[in-house]
């Protein structure tokens, strides 16, 4: 489905993504995990088409990503961006306008869930208030591959439980969902593989089940054990 | 296209309207000043609708560069370029609300001039005074008023084409600086230079045109020049973001 082949993205001498190749299979949830800095963000914003990588590249179903791809992968960047004049309606508006995937019921659906007031000005929104209303719109997509970068960050405790319920409701046989964080205890219940990261480079691709039962470490063990 | 034109609007229409809106205020003044007989009211009319006409073909090309600067360097970019559009269709949609708006100033400019020729028609008193004077004072020129409408033709399509050039050399070189330049310290300055050196390759280019086409066919000349010149930017500048854009 998604298809990363030997990518690799340098900022001036840094290299943000050292070679990285690796599939992202539809109907599974993915973690990716590794330290600030380990090129997550790097990867999921050159999946979106948003960076262009400097050499080798991702595929969405045997096509490297572009235009069309956009209509098939929903992203939510960890960083706010909708434009201040908007009110939280309207992103669901400018969602429907651009996405022909795009549920509106399913947004207000998702708004009431996540106590988010229709009429609320996103510019006074608070950072957590915020991050909800960006997994909102990148949820009432009925997209192929969602990509949701640090979708807890800014998030209180009991928030948390309501955005992966949403990540949850949204999991589907034909999507797949990939998930960037460093709080690994709080998304591993709805992880099926997890990918390590770090210094742009893949460490290790997990089964999380096969983690648990064979190794008998959960993600969080092997994540230390990994990043020590 | 449609929804990209439609944000547009929604993005640039504060501006826009503030400036209709002054000019409206303008145009009463004009008006009352007109019908009372009030001089200063009058003048008052008179200097707020020439800013105002200024505004609208300065200020509104002005905000649409400073909008793609900050689309191309914050985060708000994401909201264009995580759309299934293509970057021809963004920038196009960029420079056609532009050319829209000009239109909707020049056009409410036009009428305003329209009226305020019929108020102070009817205010002479006589149906020749305005007229009689007007052609009086062309044909002491030398001009007859086709002459006058195609000159005002001329320099309003001039002014237009002009407007629309330098928003796209300031397009340009907004879109070098997140390209070429990413990330670079200074890219700012640099995008300065770039347009710059274009408006100033313009400027010479026109004066080689100028000295080159004979005066007949110069109005022609410049607008083809200012068409062709807008088309290679845009090209040029959709390219660059479809190939090199990291936002």
């Amino acid at each position: 489905m998604l298809e990363t082949k030997n990518l690799v993205k340098k900022f001036g001498s840094k290299t943000a993504v050292d070679d990285i190749s690796f599939a992202v299979e539809p109907g599974k949830t993915y973690l990716l995990l590794g330290p600030n800095g380990s090129g997550k963000t790097t990867w999921m914003k050159i999946a979106a088409t948003l960076t262009k990588p400097t050499s080798g590249d991702v595929y969405l179903d045997g096509e490297p990503v572009g235009i069309n791809s956009r209509k098939k992968i929903s992203y939510m960047p960890t960083e706010s961006y909708f434009y201040n004049w908007m009110r939280v309606a309207d992103v669901g508006t400018y969602y429907r306008d651009f996405f022909e995937d795009f549920d509106t019921e399913k947004f207000k659906e998702m708004l009431a869930r996540l106590d988010l007031a229709p009429d609320a000005r996103v510019r006074d929104l608070s950072s957590g208030m915020n991050a909800k209303l960006r997994l909102a719109a990148s949820m009432s997509r009925y997209a192929s591959v969602y990509l949701l970068d640090e979708p807890l960050n800014g998030i209180d405790l009991v928030a948390r439980d309501q955005v992966l319920d949403a990540v949850i409701g949204a999991m589907t046989p034909d999507a797949a969902i990939v998930i960037s964080s460093h709080l690994v205890e709080e998304v591993e219940s709805i992880a099926s593989t997890a990918v390590f990261i770090r210094h742009g480079k893949i460490l290790e691709i997990r089964d999380t089940e096969d983690l648990r039962d064979q190794a008998g470490l959960s993600l969080a063990d092997r994540y230390r054990q990994l990043m020590q | 296209m449609r929804e990209l034109l439609k944000y547009e609007f929604r993005k640039t229409r504060f501006l826009n309207l503030v400036i209709l809106i002054i000019a409206a205020a303008g145009e009463g003044a004009f008006l009352l000043g007109t019908i009372l007989r009030a001089e200063n009211v009058l003048l008052t009319g008179c200097m707020i609708l020439l800013c105002s006409s200024a505004a609208g073909i300065l200020l509104a090309p002005s905000q649409s560069a400073d909008l793609l600067y900050r689309e191309l360097n914050t985060k708000q970019s994401y909201m264009l370029f995580l759309t299934p559009r293509s970057p021809k269709s963004i920038l196009g949609a960029k420079i056609l609300t532009a050319i829209i708006w000009l239109i909707v100033q020049g056009a409410v400019t036009g009428l305003f001039a329209c009226v305020d020729a019929g108020v102070i028609y009817r205010a002479s008193g006589s149906t020749e005074g305005l007229l009689s004077a007007l052609l009086s004072s062309l044909g002491d020129s030398g001009f007859s008023m086709p002459d006058l409408a195609l000159k005002a033709a001329e320099i309003i399509g001039t002014a237009y084409g002009f407007v629309l050039l330098v928003l796209m050399e300031l397009y340009f070189a907004e879109i070098v600086q997140s390209t070429v330049l990413n990330g670079r310290k200074g890219g700012g300055w640099f995008a300065l230079l770039i347009f710059i050196i274009l408006f100033a390759a313009f400027i010479s280019l026109s004066g080689h045109v100028a000295a080159a086409v004979p005066e007949a066919l110069q109005f022609a000349a410049f607008i083809c020049m200012d068409a062709a010149c807008i088309v290679i930017f845009f090209l040029l500048g959709s390219y660059l973001m479809e190939k090199k854009l990291s936002v």
